[in-house]
């Protein structure tokens, strides 16, 4: 993730080298995924998977599509540029599934219930689609709670204890006593305190986007270059003006570090919670999956919250893009 | 270039107000000012007094440290004076207003805020409405010659630039009394020399009260009419010189060339 602050110089976007011409990706591409549709398809196979017609067809499909949307890619907007952009991936993905299918379904090199292949995985998206994406939505919904009410606690706090001096006398103390425990301790203590285990959970993942998003913004609103306040204050700024229109601005880029910090905490505290606690989400899902050897739905549940939580790093990250717009060099994601 | 009076745009302001809009007189009465390090009384000013008539402007200069700028933020009202007093037509300054404004030696421009977002921040720290805040903002930054920039952010100006955005910034509000603080101390010499005439310029147009701090001998005798010399920490009057000069001068006048040559001697340079 590089530099959080936004401080450090643009970084330009990794792009590939210099990429072969578009109708020598494009083949390249069909190849790859025809091939992975051919050896899935055409080799037999040590064990019995029902969805392995449908993967190779959606290899084939990928396969036939390719590559003439490759070759016109051109005309295809931003979407077209991506794809180009991405064909050596898109490639790369073709071969590894490749690799992954004649390893496991095809020759059964790795241990069978552990290391399932591909079409396993497809099956349990098709099969139990509905279950995962249950826990996805019960997932989302216990994080964003837990981690709106802390991330808006410890902007709160933060501000407070970098604005006044009383605060901070107080708070600064049981701040450092109680901040670097890890939110995971409070568990066991959380889940008889709290009437559900669901607030239980609300309350620990708060606990872990707050700490870092206070500490952040405190130290944000306490480093303000002080001769913006004498502007301010010069200009007839009111106290309020100080804090709402110089202070909390100026410590934004600080409060975005803290709000990254606060997120992977988060993810980290969800899973504990939904696997020792909470019925639901893709923690226990996880769990759940463990414990009925069902590890196919397992490695799906792992892309799914692989996915769900980059793509909330992405969410961050484009919020922040936004609001930060005035500083130079973001870093992009 | 069009130049623009920013506060007074029509004729139907109140009476007073053109009065009002000239500048101020400052009295400073034996000020004397210490800093507190560590418990110990580092003293910055020692009785200092002087007096500035309306639409004045005046020089101070002394050696670097030696309590210049503090001066300036206790007439500012930023700080409150050990002893002595500050008087401002007669009222004693008892803390920060617009009507009294400090421009730094760095810009201070809030990164996170335009050009125009900067320059109506005074407006909008007193509360005036939209509208009217954005017209003003634009008159502040033509007549610093910064038309065309208000959407800009300040990462993107260079320092003679930000340096004019800074001066919109405190013009827009109509001081009676120009602080500034070295303004032009981090600029290279040919954008000084063209900041130099655009305050002179802004100074002659709107007539407000001028305080330069500067350590630059000859930016003060172009600009002031009159040059304060302080001496080293504790700052005191060491030399009181008026300089008699028409305006727009210049660097080679042989009476501006004596002023430097004794300005420097008082200051114990060797010419």
């Amino acid at each position: 993730m590089a530099s959080l602050t936004g401080y450090a110089g643009r970084l330009p976007r990794p792009a590939a080298g210099r990429l072969p011409g578009l109708p020598v990706r494009a083949l390249a591409v069909g190849a790859a995924w025809l091939a992975l549709a051919g050896a899935t398809y055409g080799l037999p196979e040590e064990g019995d998977f029902p969805s392995t017609a449908a993967f190779a067809a959606g290899a084939l499909g990928l396969g036939l599509g390719l590559p003439p949307l490759v070759v016109l890619s051109g005309r295809l907007g931003r979407a077209g540029t991506a794809l180009a952009q991405g064909t050596p991936w898109l490639i790369l993905l073709a071969l590894a599934a490749l690799a992954w299918e004649l390893i496991t379904a095809k020759f059964a090199l790795l241990p069978m219930p552990f290391f399932p292949p591909p079409q396993a995985i497809l099956e349990v998206f098709l099969d139990d689609g509905a279950r995962l994406g249950g826990s996805i939505l019960a997932s989302l919904k216990l994080l964003a709670g837990g981690y709106l009410i802390g991330a808006g606690l410890g902007f709160v706090l933060g501000v407070a204890i970098g604005w006044s001096k009383t605060v901070g006398y107080w708070a600064h103390p049981v701040l450092r006593f109680v901040g670097p425990l890890p939110a995971t301790a409070w568990l066991p203590l959380a889940f008889f305190v709290f009437p559900s285990s669901w607030s239980a959970s609300t309350f620990l993942i708060a606990l872990a986007t707050g700490f870092p998003v206070t500490v952040l913004t405190w130290s944000g609103v306490a480093g303000v270059n002080k001769a913006y306040f004498d502007v301010a204050r010069t200009l007839g700024a009111s106290s309020t003006f100080l804090v709402l229109r110089v202070a909390i601005p100026a410590a934004l880029p600080h409060v975005f570090v803290g709000l990254f910090m606060g997120l992977g905490g988060s993810f980290a505290v969800l899973v504990v919670a939904e696997m020792l606690g909470v019925k639901s989400g893709l923690g226990w899902y996880l769990q759940w999956a463990q414990g009925w050897a069902a590890y196919a739905n397992l490695y799906a549940a792992l892309i799914v919250m692989a996915l769900m939580c980059s793509g909330l790093i992405s969410l961050l990250f484009r919020l922040r893009d936004r609001v930060l717009s005035w500083q130079k060099g973001l870093v992009q994601w | 270039m069009v130049a623009t009076t920013l506060e007074r745009p029509t004729p139907v302001a109140p009476v007073g107000a053109a009065a009002k809009a000239a500048g101020a007189r400052l009295t400073v009465e034996a000020v004397s000012h210490a800093f507190d390090i560590r418990g110990t009384a580092l003293p910055v000013l020692d009785r200092v007094s002087l007096d500035v008539a309306p639409g004045g402007f005046v020089a101070l200069l002394g050696p670097s440290g030696c309590g210049k700028s503090t001066l300036l933020r206790l007439v500012a009202g930023l700080e409150p004076p050990d002893a002595g007093r500050i008087t401002i037509d007669g009222a004693q300054v008892a803390g920060p207003d617009p009507s009294r404004l400090l421009v730094f030696q760095d810009p201070t421009l809030y990164p996170w805020r335009t050009v125009r977002g900067n320059v109506m921040l005074g407006l909008e720290a007193r509360g005036i409405a939209g509208p009217a805040r954005a017209a003003r903002a634009e008159a502040a930054l033509r007549l610093v010659g910064l038309d065309g920039f208000s959407e800009v952010f300040p990462h993107q100006l260079s320092g003679g630039m930000a340096q004019r955005a800074a001066l919109a910034r405190a013009l827009v509000n109509a001081p009676r009394l120009l602080l500034l603080d070295e303004p032009l101390g981090k600029l290279d010499a040919l954008t000084r020399l063209s900041l130099q005439a655009e305050i002179l310029r802004l100074w002659q147009e709107t007539r407000f009260t001028a305080l330069l701090v500067t350590h630059d001998v000859e930016e003060a005798l172009v600009l002031a009419e009159r040059v304060i010399v302080l001496s080293d920490r504790p700052a005191a009057i060491r030399a009181d010189i008026r300089v008699a000069r028409p305006y727009p001068r210049h660097r080679d006048d042989p009476e501006l060339v004596r002023l430097r040559r004794s300005i420097l001697d008082s200051l114990g340079q060797p010419i």
